[in-house]
């Protein structure tokens, strides 16, 4: 949070706000969200910027006060740091959010079809669309779980699928979250603190409610419950208080209104999981575990975990227990397997994809192969085994010698790279110490699915809090915001409420959209002298 | 359908309601110490706040070479040494655990002021323990702490684990309350009368009084008296003192019986044991006209009771062949030592 005697007496907008090429998500037109940008920026013109500074101090106070935190280790004792907050919500029409929503309702059916498919009898693989070794020899491949049949045919029941937006405005899939995607806590807990500290810039818009997350979540997974549980009992299973994630674990046990448990908790006896309650033990039907599959039953995997609970594989085996999501859904988010999804949708639904991959080139064919060598200096060439950005080279930024290295190593072995085209990604503008500048962002929606699939209006805005960086990650100093989703039409734009002078909204601007910074400011000015006004739409 | 109340959280609820009670009783006694312990020759006169938990040995040890037994030592030892497990910084680290751990079950309010608490006193400034701020340090630790209990009360949904919170602020209560009387009345028969207070005056029995937040009370309903026997028989017996060993075991024993009543869970028959022992042990110390000269041995007694009764909830409710909790409680087990050593005196009490 800036220090507000730097920029409290700029201009909310500062003449210099420039998202250069990328697309931003407030200011740039684009024929589906025309309208309700521009109301936004208008509204956003008029708190003045001190307010703003001191508020976003306030904020986060509150969250730090909440223990709204993730955790830092230090060489001596663990540290809550509250996620850097940013107060500008990112904003989503009603249309970009039903393709959000169609394709991601799209993608998870696949991705259950696919798991599904291949611990069973493997047709997409005998039908030649994806490669054996890929799914088979997979270090998140879970040979364990081969002829299990899970209710509904569900294994991710928590997706979060990474979107990014190009600079044509084009919604893209950067990666599927499909084992513990986590972050859904902030959602509601920025919802909540946008909502206490800036009621002046709510006022008047119609927001998607993401409260009811932790219901619908409960819902989906109790529908997964073993068929012999007429009343069952759901779990949330965390690795326990120190794990850097134990916030977003407590919200969803609150959120569900279920026992948080830890691996210790839970007993297996005759083939069935038991809590250890101070009643004696008591049947557990569903566990949402926030643990790796590696770590879920010593019995089976990591013999020397402490966290999970053995017998727990057998006894999902013998169909006592759901456990979501699946262990095995690993293989279906990994890097190599994600190049072909748009096929995967295509092999299984027979529809083409609502949201688009990032163009990926699979080395292992050999048309991209030569296209791959011929552009490595156009292109982001990254080996399918490692994560966390490991062995990535960025053509464009690399030495002629490590592009000469790169182009040795994917001839060498083709099947271990894939190939993607430079990302752009979006920007909104965020409160930096600099006042309002454009930052990077990506978005997380997050999907429960138990009979069928419900999308959470919203989801988690990542933002990169230095300029030009496109890290949005939270160990790297990413932030969050709170993510809009407006219902169609119901902008009403009223004058007054609270501090009314500062919140009157731009009516008029919706009709006009926002074609660029100077516009939107142009028509909130005309909006002030507007008593009250009403939604064109 | 919905579970019982897991037992790690049922045994978080009880150490939350334990060390916040720990943390105001011992912020108290340095606050009243250092207010109106004042205007009598310095040095000695915070030594015996090690003898609470036989702490001593282990104070020496950490500081007989620098320095000593000096004011500024035990006050540090006492309240700001994160490497001590007594300490009022470690025991609020180790309620902030246990409510950690809860975090899922207890309100938010709750939360924040134990957060707010804690992060206060694990980065208080050298100054806040300076002499001269000492007083308004150690009050406001103390007015938080309590803060933490009305919170607690007023927020706390009222299910097994409420129970459990309030056992545990009971027995940590009423065995505070009986180490409390038991130094200060050794020290009464020790004779030993170089700094504070001389023992058994009017300043002395004030303190203890004041140290318990039982010195208005007491004035009140026992105007102009003040001798030894009428103050332990007050801080003992009166049943309208929230701080009495009597009260303590009457709520510890409602608690117990509403774990069965309104949580409908099974009491076990060794709490149930436990807790009549208390009730026998006060029964038979009330018609002890010469208490006073068996006041240690009803003392070490009454420690060792609650320590068996906090092992037989534990064994019933808590014990799922899990950890130890949060933080080691060394002064149980310094207790049963103490409780074997004196086993001989207490027969008449046991």
């Amino acid at each position: 949070v800036p220090q507000a005697s730097e920029v409290a007496d700029q201009a909310v907008i500062p003449a210099g706000y420039a998202p250069g090429a990328a697309f931003c998500e407030i200011t740039s037109p684009k024929d589906d969200r025309a309208g309700d940008l521009g109301a936004f920026w208008g509204r956003l013109e008029q708190l003045p910027t001190r307010d703003l500074v001191e508020r976003a101090a306030d904020a986060l106070t509150e969250l730090r006060d909440r223990g709204v935190t993730f955790t830092v280790y230090t060489e001596k004792d663990e540290i809550d740091r509250a996620l850097p907050f940013d107060v500008i919500p990112r904003v989503l029409s009603a249309q970009e959010w039903g393709t959000i929503e169609r394709g991601v309702q799209q993608r998870v059916k696949a991705l259950n079809l696919f798991l599904h498919d291949i611990y069973h009898d493997g047709k997409i693989i005998a039908d030649g669309i994806v490669p054996r070794d890929l799914i088979e020899g997979n270090a998140n491949y879970r040979p364990e779980m081969r002829g299990i049949d899970l209710p509904h045919g569900t294994y991710v029941h928590v997706a979060g699928v990474d979107l990014i937006r190009d600079e044509h405005g084009t919604l893209l899939v950067l990666e599927d979250n499909a084992r513990t995607p986590s972050g859904v806590s902030y959602v509601v807990e920025n919802r909540h603190l946008m909502q206490r500290a800036f009621p002046d810039l709510l006022q008047g818009f119609s927001v998607r409610d993401v409260s009811d997350y932790g219901q619908q979540l409960q819902q989906k997974l109790a529908e997964t419950a073993p068929a012999a549980a007429d009343d069952p009992s759901v779990v949330v299973l965390t690795p326990g208080i120190f794990n850097s994630a134990y916030y977003e674990h407590i919200f969803l046990a609150r959120e569900m209104g279920v026992p948080l448990v830890e691996g210790r908790d839970l007993i297996v006896i005759d083939d069935h999981v038991f809590a250890k309650t101070v009643a004696g033990l008591e049947r557990v039907d569903v566990i949402y575990r926030r643990i790796d599959d590696a770590f879920l039953d010593p019995a089976v995997f990591r013999a020397d975990s402490m966290l999970g609970v053995p017998g727990l594989m057998h006894c999902l085996m013998k169909g006592t227990v759901t456990i979501a999501n699946a262990p095995g859904t690993g293989v279906s988010d990994d890097k190599a397997v994600y190049a072909y999804m748009p096929r995967i949708i295509e092999y299984y639904l027979s529809e083409t994809p609502i949201l688009a991959n990032v163009d990926t080139h699979i080395c292992r064919e050999p048309d991209a192969l030569s296209y791959v060598l011929d552009n490595i200096d156009k292109l982001v060439v990254k080996p399918v085994g490692e994560s966390g950005g490991y062995g990535i080279v960025v053509g464009p930024l690399a030495t002629a010698q490590e592009r000469a290295e790169c182009a040795e190593a994917v001839r060498a072995n083709p099947s271990n790279f894939i190939a993607q085209p430079m990302i752009s990604l979006s920007v909104c503008p965020t409160l930096t110490d600099q006042g309002i500048e454009p930052r990077h962002v990506d978005l997380r929606p997050f999907a429960a699915t138990g009979k069928d699939t419900w999308v959470m209006p919203g989801g988690l805005t990542r933002v990169a809090m230095r300029r030009g960086s496109i890290i949005v990650n939270s160990s790297q100093g990413g932030g969050t915001k709170d993510t809009w989703v407006l219902e169609q039409g119901k902008q009403t734009q009223q004058q007054g409420g609270g501090d009314a002078g500062q919140s009157a909204g731009g009516g008029q601007s919706q009709s006009q959209g926002a074609t660029s910074t100077h516009a939107s400011a142009a028509t909130s000015t005309q909006a002030q002298s507007a008593t009250t006004t009403r939604s064109a739409q | 359908v919905t579970l019982h109340l897991l037992s790690r959280h049922a045994e978080n609820y009880f150490w939350l309601g334990r060390y916040v009670e720990r943390s105001a009783s011992m912020s108290r006694l340095i606050q009243v110490q250092t207010a109106f312990d004042r205007g009598r020759a310095d040095g000695t006169g915070w030594a015996w706040l090690l003898t609470l938990y036989d702490q001593l040995d282990d104070f020496d040890e950490r500081y007989g070479a620098n320095g000593g037994r000096s004011a500024d030592n035990v006050i540090a030892y006492c309240l700001t040494d994160q490497s001590h497990f007594g300490s009022v910084a470690s025991t609020l680290a180790a309620a902030h655990l246990n409510a950690r751990g809860l975090r899922a079950l207890i309100s938010t309010d709750f939360w924040i002021q134990i957060n707010r608490l804690r992060g206060r006193v694990r980065n208080l400034p050298v100054t806040a323990v300076h002499e001269n701020r000492l007083a308004q340090t150690c009050q406001q630790i103390q007015t938080d702490a309590y803060a933490l209990l009305g919170i607690a009360e007023s927020t706390f949904y009222r299910d097994s684990g409420w129970r459990f919170f309030c056992l545990g602020v009971e027995v940590e209560r009423a065995d505070q309350m009986s180490r409390l009387l038991d130094v200060r009345f050794a020290q009464l028969s020790s004779g030993v009368a170089d700094a504070g207070p001389r023992y058994g005056d009017f300043a002395f029995w004030t303190l203890l009084l004041r140290s318990c937040g039982g010195h208005h009370a007491y004035r009140r309903t026992r105007p102009g008296k003040i001798e030894s026997a009428a103050v332990a028989e007050f801080l003992i017996f009166d049943r309208s003192f929230a701080r009495s060993i009597s009260h303590c075991v009457e709520v510890i024993e409602s608690c117990a019986s509403e774990l069965r009543t309104v949580c409908q869970l099974p009491t076990p028959s060794p709490v149930l044991t436990r807790i009549a022992e208390l009730n026998d042990l006060l029964h038979t110390a009330r018609n002890d006209a010469a208490l006073v000269k068996h006041l240690h041995a009803f003392n070490d007694t009454v420690q060792r009771q609650l320590a068996d009764l906090t092992v037989a909830l534990s064994d019933h409710y808590f014990d799922t062949t899990v950890e130890p909790p949060a933080a080691p409680d060394a002064a149980a087990t310094k207790t049963a030592s103490r409780a074997a050593q004196a086993a001989d005196t207490a027969a008449a009490y046991s």
